[in-house]
């Protein structure tokens, strides 16, 4: 019988940034230590970070506390990464790519996070509202012939 | 992170290794500044050793390339990491500034080979 190893992960912060950079050290810790190719590792730690980034910048409409919840599971052919917050309706697959075109000085310094997220995973992230939660998933492929990487 | 500057066949050498994340990247934006107020030198980013970039840190990159640019100065960036280059190029790095493998084209972008 195959043998299917899988690992999961499971936190919820506080819209903080530095709760958030304890996370996401944690985040790239818990991929080295399962094995996680060097690739697939680099986007899941930029995935969560951009993304958790952006909800605790942009999502809330109040100054209060909010929790954010996170969950990657691994199962050997993906990291699936489920991000949820109560903040603001948003689907970052609707924010508008930035412009490459312009000139380095008319360049708007914001949006590239999402944009180089979505281009790493090709699309494959959903987005679902429900009960005022805003509910974002993100596939990986975990491609097994790479070597993980080395310390 | 850590960021080492020197200055060699007259450019200003600016390494930075380690992450650039959104905990690292005001630390880089402070010796940035430090080094565009420093010279008047043109500079090589050498990315060489650096093992991760965010939006933080390309953030940080775009302001200092904004600020070389309204002194005149001319940047060329060493980088051969695959997901480095992946990124950088995805966020249209590569329109605004030379990336090359190596110091030493990074030095011929910048006409002192």
């Amino acid at each position: 019988m195959q043998q299917t190893m899988r690992s999961a992960f499971r936190r919820t912060i506080r819209n903080d940034a530095a709760e958030l950079q304890t996370l996401c050290e944690d985040v790239c810790t818990f991929v080295e230590e399962i094995s996680v190719p060097c690739k697939p590792a680099y986007v899941v730690c930029l995935a969560v970070e951009e993304m958790m980034t952006n909800v605790i910048k942009y999502s809330y409409d109040d100054a209060g506390v909010h929790d954010i919840h996170l969950d990657i599971t691994c199962d050997g052919q993906h990291a699936t990464i489920r991000l949820q917050d109560d903040g603001h309706e948003f689907n970052p697959l609707l924010a508008p790519p930035p412009n490459k075109d312009l000139p380095v000085e008319e360049r708007p310094v914001g949006g590239l996070g999402i944009y180089l997220v979505r281009k790493m995973v090709n699309d494959d992230m959903t987005y679902q509202r429900e009960d005022g939660w805003n509910i974002l998933t993100i596939r990986i492929p975990l491609q097994d012939d790479e070597e993980p990487c080395g310390p | 992170m850590e960021v080492l500057q020197s200055t060699e066949d007259s450019i200003q050498q600016i390494a930075v290794s380690g992450k650039l994340d959104g905990l690292s990247s005001p630390a880089l934006e402070e010796e940035l500044n430090k080094a565009v107020a420093a010279s008047e030198l043109p500079a090589i980013l050498n990315f060489s050793e650096l093992a991760y970039i965010s939006s933080a840190g390309l953030r940080v990159i775009l302001d200092y390339l904004k600020k070389m640019k309204g002194a005149g100065r001319k940047v060329a960036m060493v980088a051969n990491d695959e997901m480095l280059l992946y990124v950088l190029k995805r966020a249209g790095f590569n329109l605004l500034l030379p990336i090359v493998p190596t110091s030493e084209e990074a030095k011929g972008k910048l006409g002192a080979a």
